[in-house]
């Protein structure tokens, strides 16, 4: 179990850096754009230039340190996620494994909450809706996970393979979704910045996830096959590999 | 129409690795970490949030929490 848990965290770094780079690369053009609109907006309107807390530079260096305190937790409990559901998820190999549950966890923790909630750059956002947008999106967050858990845990009363299973599981999860989109608030900010520039940087922001999903997966699959942890990795796959590693 | 039974694909009964509750609590915690750093916008712990906001700022935006 340690051996997974610093699998989990490498893995995690990996998708820290490959977030971090995507933000250095791609994601800061938006950003500064965005920064500089508001700046433009704020000294329009008269304000007397406000004192940021940090400069841009630290800025940066704080926005990738974030991504790679957050990927480092991700890693983590992908890993003992992939432990405790690894056998259940059909794959083959480990890789295989690790691959399902990045697909699974980037439709569930990003993509869902992205489609109902999308990113912003800094020019977008009411100061005075932030603790409801948070409350929102945590709530947004929350229910895709009890969806997909409930949906997951349906296929498996159906049957994996069965055909009636699969459109029964997929109809049932499109319900949850219209459900979650339906019952929860729509963003209550105005969206007063150029459409263009709010989806350079939406695209970037999802650009940036998938990398790190990627690298989580694909990091986590390779460590897995490297240094299978005590009890081996064969488990975490689950069929034909345990039988020839047993 | 014909039905097809499909081979069933015998999957061994696997005994899953075990994770134990220090494992969850772990978890748990890295859970934690990831709301301070993404989603804790004062919503707790006021002027010290907003700190640790205004640093991890660019981050946070890129990841598409909401932000001020």
């Amino acid at each position: 179990m340690r051996r997974l848990l610093g699998i989990g965290a490498l893995a995690g770094l990996a998708a820290g850096v490959a977030s971090a780079v995507f933000l250095a690369t791609v994601g800061r053009g938006p950003i500064a754009d965005a920064i500089a609109l508001e700046e433009a907006r704020a000294h329009a309107a008269g304000a007397a230039h406000h004192q940021d807390l940090f400069s841009r530079g630290v800025q940066e260096i704080g926005g990738a340190l974030g991504l790679i305190v957050f990927g480092l937790a991700l890693g983590v409990v992908f890993a003992v996620v992939l432990a405790a559901v690894g056998p259940r998820l059909g794959a083959v190999t480990p890789m295989g494994a690790a691959v399902r549950l990045g697909w699974v966890g980037f439709a569930t923790v990003v993509l869902v909450p992205f489609l109902k909630y999308p990113a912003n750059p800094p020019a977008v956002g009411d100061p005075d809706t932030v603790s409801q947008r948070t409350l929102a999106y945590f709530a947004a967050l929350v229910l895709s996970i009890l969806l997909t858990l409930a949906v997951w845990r349906l296929r498996a009363r159906l049957g994996a393979g069965s055909v009636a299973g699969a459109w029964a599981t997929a109809a049932c999860y499109a319900a949850g979704l219209a459900v979650i989109f339906l019952a929860l608030p729509a963003n209550p900010d105005p969206l007063d910045a150029p459409a263009d520039l709010v989806w350079r940087f939406r695209m970037a922001s999802l650009g940036g996830l998938a990398a790190a999903w990627a690298a989580l997966a694909l990091a986590t699959g390779t460590l897995l096959t490297r240094w299978p942890p005590t009890g081996g990795a064969a488990q975490l796959a689950g069929t034909a590999a345990a039988e020839t590693s047993a | 129409m014909e039905t097809h039974a499909i081979p069933a694909v015998a999957a061994p009964a696997l005994p899953q690795i075990r994770v134990p509750a220090w494992a969850w609590m772990i978890v748990a915690l890295a859970a934690a970490a990831s709301y301070f750093v993404m989603l804790e916008n004062g919503a707790l712990f006021g002027q010290a949030a907003h700190t640790l906001h205004e640093f991890f700022h660019d981050g946070r935006h890129f990841v598409g929490v909401p932000c001020h």
